[in-house]
């Protein structure tokens, strides 16, 4: 190959310093892995290109870098020098190129001429040109403002045009998060001060993974840190429902009963404070409200937790012992993974999960969890945005501490098809970025969208599009566009580059777009709305990096470093780490992770099961990021479509055999009984790697778009099985953040 | 002249697939065709199941029986130990898929004979070998479950991970 142009000698060099570590793994010390990197070891090729950029599929940010020749990717490869990923990829980021040469890419604007709504309806979308389309939506916004103010306007997807919609004065933009990580990620803030809270676990010895499963999802840098840790011989303790890799891996491996995780926890907890193992020193010094703990921690013995979650009191009387005294230790959170924070139970688990993480002294340490470290510079508009047009229309704002994190991300994606088809008075709403089917009751939005006029913002003719009124193209991010990333999963705070890869098969993008209907409605309004936006000022953002966006291009990624410095601040009410949450206390929730008997979702995990019933849960392909490689040659081929995961004698009583076709139906959640549940249909997946109660479905695949050629129809789309909720059932829950509870659920299944 | 060789370790392989992928990357493979495959096992009963995952492609075997099955002569192998086809003498019977003993020797539409078409099978990305470059798929592996280089490196490697390992269980 023409590619990395790299003499022997170079290689050599550049590769002792990072590469020799990247294949061998350990036998470079993380400390060498943290120097600062330059470009000197990998040089440009005559006639191809080295671009350095940033994969943009997950939200690892893995460094890569990219051989263009003539303007097309040749080949994708990591960035040696990328102390994080340490120049390793995962398989989408190998298939990231067919992202932007997609068969299906969206090249032009298209307009709809259908103007009947419906999944499986024909859009007969036509082509149409710049000034017409943004004609258009400039048109549409302003008559629907007018008429009903700034709040008619919806935003659902990406961050990007939250600037819009805030320059404007609407409160309704929406993301993804309340599916996704939204659970822990405010819990951290109001016990350790922060979120997105990094666990060193390729320096711990010790390690809890409750449901925790990147390697099995190959989020390539933890994945690598896991799978380090394993090499050293740390001792790993799973407890999930399904025997994921990570359980495939680990020393020991406890399928819990689903839901029932904080049981475990508050267990181990109490066995550490009852046999004085806590870390006096660090809770003396760091911590408050350990004697609150230790009041409330009295009645939660392993044998009561044995009881809830199947796991025996000796194990957990065990581990926690282990956990308390081998050092450093970590017991990580996660995003989606099966009993993941998107379940209702999900912001008690994580508090649990801190405060056994926090009196194990295992905070600030190596080999423990740390906060982020992060000293990008923000950028502000000219002027200051109007005041929002009232509260937003899902009712987020009715749960503070979780719009104290959602100023950028908020939105009840459960609740939002609901909240939308009620609220009359929206007239348009933006989808960027976004497949329709990753929204829990998804058919309910599709009802949702019918009688609005849609701006469908995307790479590929997905479902979504079946409900755009205009369809405006995307650039992909990561090779067409560019920026910075600033990724806080080290010590040391970092930064990589995302450049113009390519020579993008597409005129347009999300931002172009977005910047050309602030200028178009701005003009209408009288009013410059791009004075309202922040400017995408790179070189300003990297300004506390002391290196412009110039350097940064050469290099793809820099590093700082140092000696590893504990941050032992915590910006919470008192300064410290509050295992007993003041600001839960102050917002009217429980300021400790109680297990409630009377909540419905535990009297619902608690119940019994029917013959035919089982728990549900989502589990996470390697190869698979939401849908976004849902259309992707390569990963179709790899595994065309998913399957259902059943236990063996379970399916034996059934009468299913592998491969045959099954019917899973919604039968209950924690709040309602439905006599007649969504379904879906599938092949199934008889396997000893699943607990008996217990069902599995991988996300992420499926289509009914014909206009997709690549996706395959045989997957099940995982929110067929799905419904919408209701913002009054998630304030019913009391619970200061609102997971989407979209694995919350009991099925049944039959043979089809 | 250094031989090129492999080693797998199926403890430290997550079943990720990126070695798959990197493969049809870099070879720029269209559907139908693969060169390298990751399977998975599983073994056991619940609640003690076993997963285990293995990746294959060939093996680039010191006394290749393709090579040896060929008719046409169309494969070699190269001083430093990779076996290659050329496809121009090729002439699509199978024979060397009849005497490899992993079913390397791939066809378009990659099972048995498929189609037909000219053999192709994995070529230890010896473009990139050429440049002092480890083959694509041990270079993304993300574990370094999968690893390659010459047979010196590679035994090297092998060496210092079990020593690694007893010093940690020692």
């Amino acid at each position: 190959m023409s590619g990395l142009k790299v003499s022997r000698r170079d290689f050599m060099k550049g590769v002792a310093a990072v590469g020799t570590a990247a294949f061998l793994g350990k036998y470079c010390s993380d400390t060498q892995l943290l120097k600062p990197a330059t470009a000197a070891d990998v040089q440009e090729q005559d006639e191809e290109k080295l671009v350095y950029t940033t994969c943009k599929i997950c939200s690892a940010a893995c460094g890569l870098v990219a051989r263009v020749k003539n303007g097309v990717l040749v080949e994708i490869e990591g960035n040696p020098l990328d102390q994080h990923s340490k120049g390793r990829i995962c398989g989408k980021g190998a298939a990231f190129k067919q992202i932007a040469y997609n068969p299906d890419r969206i090249k032009t604007l298209l307009i709809r001429t259908n103007p009947e709504k419906g999944i499986g309806v024909d859009p007969k979308f036509r082509k149409a040109d710049w000034d017409e389309v943004f004609e258009l939506i400039a048109k549409k916004m302003y008559e629907a403002m007018q008429e009903h103010g700034p709040k008619s306007i919806v935003t659902i997807g990406q961050h990007k045009y939250n600037n819009l919609l805030k320059a404007i004065g609407s409160p309704n933009y929406f993301c993804h998060h309340s599916t996704c990580d939204s659970t822990t990620f405010p819990v951290q803030k109001a016990i350790v001060g922060k979120s997105k809270l990094v666990y060193d676990l390729t320096n711990a010895k010790y390690i809890i993974s409750i449901g925790w499963n990147y390697v099995g999802s190959a989020k390539n840098p933890m994945a690598q840190a896991f799978m380090e840790a394993k090499k050293k011989g740390a001792k790993i303790v799973v407890f999930d429902p399904v025997y994921t890799v990570a359980a495939s891996k680990a020393d020991e491996y406890y399928p819990i009963r689903p839901g029932t995780d904080l049981a475990l926890v508050l267990a181990m907890i109490n066995v550490i404070i009852n046999k004085g193992l806590y870390d006096a020193e660090f809770v003396e010094k760091y911590c408050y409200g350990f004697d609150k703990v230790a009041e409330f921690i009295k009645p939660y013995t392993p044998e009561w937790a044995a009881e809830i979650t199947g796991v025996p009191a000796e194990a957990i009387e065990r581990i926690a012992v282990e956990f308390a005294t081998t050092k450093p230790a970590c017991i990580p959170m996660w995003k989606r993974h099966g009993p993941g924070p998107m379940r209702f139970i999900g912001g008690r688990l994580a508090h649990a999960m801190l405060i056994l993480q926090a009196i194990t002294g295992n905070v600030e340490v190596e080999g423990g969890m740390f906060l982020p470290r992060k000293k990008l510079a923000k950028v502000k508009a000219e002027e200051k945005p109007p005041e929002p047009d009232g509260e937003p229309l899902d009712g987020s704002s009715k749960f503070p501490l979780w719009d104290l994190y959602n100023g950028k991300c908020r939105g009840l994606y459960q609740a939002l098809p609901t909240a939308l088809q009620k609220a009359d008075y929206v007239k348009v709403v933006f989808f960027t970025g976004q497949n329709i089917l990753s929204i829990p009751g998804y058919r309910t939005m599709c009802e949702a969208l019918k009688d609005k006029f849609v701006v469908v913002v995307t790479t590929v003719p997905d479902e979504t599009c079946y409900f755009a009124d205009v369809v405006l193209p995307d650039a992909v991010s990561g090779l067409e566009n560019t920026g910075v990333v600033e990724r806080g999963f080290s010590p040391f705070p970092q930064v990589s580059v995302i450049q113009k890869v390519i020579k993008s098969p597409v005129k347009y993008s999300a931002s172009k777009s977005m910047i050309e209907i602030a200028k178009r409605l701005g003009e209408l309004m009288g009013v410059d709305l791009l004075k309202r936006i922040p400017q995408k000022d790179l070189d300003k953002m990297l300004e506390p990096y002391g290196i412009t966006y110039e350097e940064l291009k050469k290099i793809g990624v820099y590093s700082t470093t140092g000696k590893f410095e504990p941050k032992l601040k915590f910006k919470t009410p008192t300064g410290k780490i509050e295992l007993y949450s003041t600001k839960l206390e102050k917002y009217g929730y429980d300021p400790l992770p109680y297990w409630r008997d009377d909540a419905n979702y535990v009297k619902f995990y608690l119940g019994g099961l029917g013959k035919d019933e089982f728990f549900f849960t989502t589990v996470r392909n390697p190869l698979r990021r939401n849908y976004k490689q849902n259309n992707l040659p390569w990963i179709v081929e790899a595994e065309p479509y998913n399957t259902v995961w059943i236990n063996a004698s379970r399916a034996a009583e059934l009468g299913i055999r592998d491969g045959d076709k099954v019917v899973v139906q919604l039968v209950r959640d924690p709040f309602r009984k439905y006599s007649n549940g969504p379904k879906v249909v599938g092949y199934a997946r008889v396997t000893e790697t699943i607990s008996p109660n217990v069902i599995a479905i991988p996300y992420g695949y499926g289509k009914w778009s014909k206009m997709l050629s690549v996706a395959d129809a045989r997957g099940i789309i995982v929110n067929d099985l799905t419904v919408a909720r209701t913002t009054e059932e998630m304030l019913e829950l009391n619970e200061p953040f609102a997971p989407s509870g979209d694995a919350d659920m009991i099925v049944k299944v039959m043979k089809a | 002249m250094a031989k090129y060789v492999f080693a797998f370790n199926p403890e430290l392989c997550i079943g990720c697939r990126a070695c798959e992928i990197a493969c049809k990357q870099h070879n720029d493979l269209p559907v139908g065709i693969k060169l390298r495959n990751v399977y998975t096992f599983e073994s056991g009963k619940f609640p003690k199941p076993e997963l285990r995952f293995v990746t294959i492609s060939c093996f680039h075997c010191s006394d290749p029986p393709c090579m040896k099955a060929c008719p046409m002569d169309a494969i070699f192998q190269r001083e430093d130990g990779i076996v290659l086809v050329d496809e121009s003498k090729c002439i699509g019977c199978g024979y060397c898929l009849y005497a490899c003993p992993f079913g390397a020797p791939t066809f378009k539409s990659s099972d048995a004979l498929g189609s037909k078409g000219t053999m192709r099978k994995y070529t230890f990305c010896y473009d990139r070998i050429d440049k002092g470059l480890k083959p694509a798929c041990a270079t993304v592996c993300i574990t370094g479950a999968l690893i390659a280089g010459s047979a010196e490196e590679v035994s090297r490697i092998k060496k210092e991970m079990a020593a690694s390992k007893l010093a940690n269980t020692l």
